[in-house]
């Protein structure tokens, strides 16, 4: 765990260093989040149930602020993972003095968790796969 | 956050829900999800910002593209919601339609369901056990021809219960015509449909109101009528829900 938190600072602050210095790396939106989006909130709700809202929040600070999502985005693809039983909602039952609409919350379910499991090493496989072939080892 | 803010957010939010082809109940968590998103970042934006105008715009930036939000949104819908929303469609009220016709027509569907449904289980159940529970045995074939007049019967309730659950629906949760000694008078007069003119008419049969027979039916009655003020809230909130979304400006 604790490795795992090294290089997640460590891939932050690089990343961070040459978004800025370098300028060269662009934010990672739509197209290139596509087929990844929903093993990635799985990934997030591994930490805790939450709603739609801190799912975002928590993927964008897992992103380094690289990761630009259109929250629309979201709602479907946690309406996906629903209906395939990957993850539970309940709707809020207080609103603690807030106004406007019930929040859902989503819990990741086993079956969800043996998915997540299934998409890292899909991912594994795939980032050795393309960084061998253009030459950038993952 | 002002009434005016909130109606923007919905407005938002309708845009993207509306052109979804899926269910009411569908809709609705589709509705209130979204509006609880957006919401959630309107409170982010608007300190940041300083003033709602600008907050708004930047919730619709960060909300996406509202047209490819609703394809994405209708992907997700799943297949078997096509056939929950024909029957939907079948019993949601239309425009212009007066509630006799809407009586009449749930009526029809439940005379129809009973019919092409329940009753051909109900033979299925006879004919292979009838000997047995002593239905369908020798002379005893009245049970089976009396079985479509079970689904006219039913038929005849959903109509009837229709009726009633609307106008109770108006007595007590209506704007215009809420009036607790209305709604009272016509607890009484359900009563009296119910209780007395059946105990009435069996009586004239040779049947009388013994202590626990009594006690059975005001229990069914209370039932009854706890039913129909649960059906008439239940009207009356998908009435509020409706107006409050269906009359949003999108265009």
């Amino acid at each position: 765990m604790i490795i795992w938190f090294e290089s997640r600072i460590v891939f932050c602050l690089t990343i961070n260093y040459k978004s800025v210095y370098d300028n060269r790396m662009s934010e990672i939106t739509g197209d290139k989040l596509r087929g990844h989006l929903e093993t990635m909130i799985l990934s997030s709700l591994e930490k805790g149930e939450t709603h739609g809202l801190e799912i975002l929040r928590r993927l964008e600070e897992a992103g380094c602020g690289l990761l630009k999502l259109k929250e629309g985005s979201l709602y479907p693809a946690l309406y996906r993972l629903e209906a395939q039983g990957l993850v539970q909602a309940v709707w809020e039952e207080e609103m603690h003095g807030r106004r406007g609409a019930r929040r859902r919350f989503y819990r990741l379910t086993s079956k969800g968790n043996r998915a997540l499991n299934t998409g890292r090493e899909e991912w594994v496989v795939f980032a050795r796969t393309i960084g061998g072939i253009l030459g950038a080892p993952a | 956050m002002n009434e005016s803010a909130l109606l923007k957010l919905k407005v938002i939010v309708e845009r993207a829900v509306r052109p979804v082809q899926a269910t009411i109940s569908r809709k609705k968590k589709m509705r209130e999800e979204l509006l609880a998103n957006v919401t959630g970042v309107f409170e982010d934006e608007l300190p940041r910002c300083g003033n709602e105008a600008t907050a708004l715009i930047q919730v619709e930036k960060r909300f996406g593209d509202l047209g490819e939000l609703s394809r994405t949104l209708q992907q997700s819908v799943p297949n078997n919601d096509v056939f929950n929303r024909s029957v939907e469609r079948l019993i949601k009220p239309r425009i212009g339609q007066s509630l006799v016709q809407r009586a009449g027509l749930c009526g029809m569907i439940v005379f129809a369901f009973n019919l092409i449904l329940v009753q051909p289980l109900f033979y299925l159940i006879i004919v292979l056990h009838g000997g047995e529970i002593g239905i369908f045995s020798d002379g005893n074939w009245g049970y089976w021809i009396g079985m479509p007049i079970h689904s006219v019967f039913w038929g005849i309730h959903a109509f009837i219960g229709t009726l009633l659950a609307n106008r109770l629906e108006r007595l007590l949760f209506g704007t215009s015509e809420r009036s607790l000694s209305t709604s009272t008078s016509f607890a009484f007069l359900v009563t009296y449909l119910l209780l007395v003119l059946p105990g009435a008419f069996g009586t004239s049969h040779g049947m009388s109101w013994g202590t626990p027979n009594l006690h059975i039916s005001l229990l069914g009655l209370s039932l009854f009528h706890m039913t129909l003020i649960w059906v008439a809230n239940l009207i009356s909130s998908e009435k509020l829900y409706r107006d409050e979304w269906s009359q949003l400006q999108i265009d």
